[in-house]
């Protein structure tokens, strides 16, 4: 009987040999996947002009050192507002009589009051971020709008004001 | 425009006041052949061409980290494949469940008017599309673009081993649902 030698693979091509059916199959000459008529002679220009926007929209950016004073005051400001406005509304509560049509904080949930300011905060940050960067080729409505959105953020620059 | 070799494309590519016609001879050589592994990847033609706008663009704003360690066409593959991975995983978590996703990627193909589903290949696309991401990128990088494991590595990471492995299961699952049929 043959010795095995040492490193020798046993059946070296068992993982490689294709079933049958998937070797027939690599011999067909038409594939079920179709493209447009002349769609690679125009996908370059289309590229090209992609990339043209792109730098365009980047242009119209704000410079790099106001847009670390952007993503500075980016956290901050909506709790800042946030905060604002609730004190504003205590004081207000406070200084003037209550009368029938007033409303009465205490009868409002914590639940609803949280869900109210963290409303606002959401809606503030992507009002910020729509203003920043521009997202020309999506409507608002689009179900894919805010992730797009985010992707556009630097993850780099927001990790290094945090780290900083 | 003649064919280039990578090299002459890649000191275009980083010449001064040449890059955008190395990127031009880029695209030529290379377009086509991304395209068709995105579009294994990812089944429908619209979602297929966004993807590798979008690849193309990253290769054009990231030719300066190309290092050379590994084949040029390896690295654009690499990033189309991240590109694709990426689209797959974002579509994913849209999705109530793995079954809900699975099935919606399957009427997504049969309803693309640039799917046709007559054609002997339309069977195993659809197995394909049945399996997990990453056996998905291994199987079609080497059935279909015939890649060596030693490239398919240098596109995926992993080990070789675990690639053959990979690969041989995914045969498996396909030859299966295609003797279901």
């Amino acid at each position: 009987m043959r010795q095995k030698k040492y490193n020798e693979p046993s059946r070296p091509n068992d993982m490689e040999k294709l079933p049958d059916i998937l070797s027939k199959l690599k011999k067909e000459d038409q594939d079920a996947y179709r493209v447009p008529e002349g769609y690679f002679d125009s996908l370059s220009a289309r590229v090209l002009t992609k990339l043209d926007q792109e730098d365009q929209a980047v242009a119209k950016m704000p410079r790099p050192e106001s847009r670390r004073k952007w993503y500075q005051t980016f956290w901050r400001k909506p709790i800042s507002a946030a905060a604002l406005g609730l004190a504003s509304l205590l004081l207000i509560v406070m200084l003037f009589p209550r009368d029938a049509n007033e409303y009465d904080l205490s009868q409002i949930s914590d639940e609803t009051l949280e869900e109210y300011l963290a409303d606002a905060l959401i809606n503030e940050d992507i009002a910020m971020l729509e203003e920043y960067i521009p997202l020309d080729d999506m409507s608002p409505d689009e179900e894919e709008y805010i992730d797009a959105l985010i992707d556009e953020i630097e993850l780099d620059e927001l990790e290094s004001y945090y780290y900083e | 425009m003649d064919p280039k070799s990578d090299d002459e494309i890649l000191h275009l590519l980083r010449g001064e006041g040449t890059m955008d016609l190395g990127f031009r001879y880029l695209m030529e050589k290379f377009q086509e052949r991304l395209y068709w592994h995105i579009r294994r990847m990812i089944g429908t033609h619209d979602d297929t061409d966004d993807i590798l706008q979008d690849s193309l663009i990253k290769v054009y704003r990231n030719i300066d980290r190309f290092e050379g360690k590994s084949g040029l066409y390896t690295w654009l593959y690499r990033i189309a494949t991240n590109e694709s991975l990426s689209f797959l995983r974002k579509q994913k978590r849209s999705k109530q469940d793995a079954l809900d996703d699975h099935s919606d990627r399957l009427a997504a193909m049969n309803a693309d008017s640039y799917f046709d589903e007559s054609q002997a290949l339309a069977k195993l696309h659809k197995a394909v599309a049945e399996l997990p991401d990453k056996q998905k990128a291994v199987f079609n990088l080497k059935y279909f673009d015939e890649m060596s494991y030693k490239d398919i590595a240098e596109v995926l990471g992993g080990s070789i081993g675990s690639l053959k492995a990979s690969y041989h299961h995914a045969t498996k699952k396909i030859q299966r649902a295609l003797e279901a049929e």
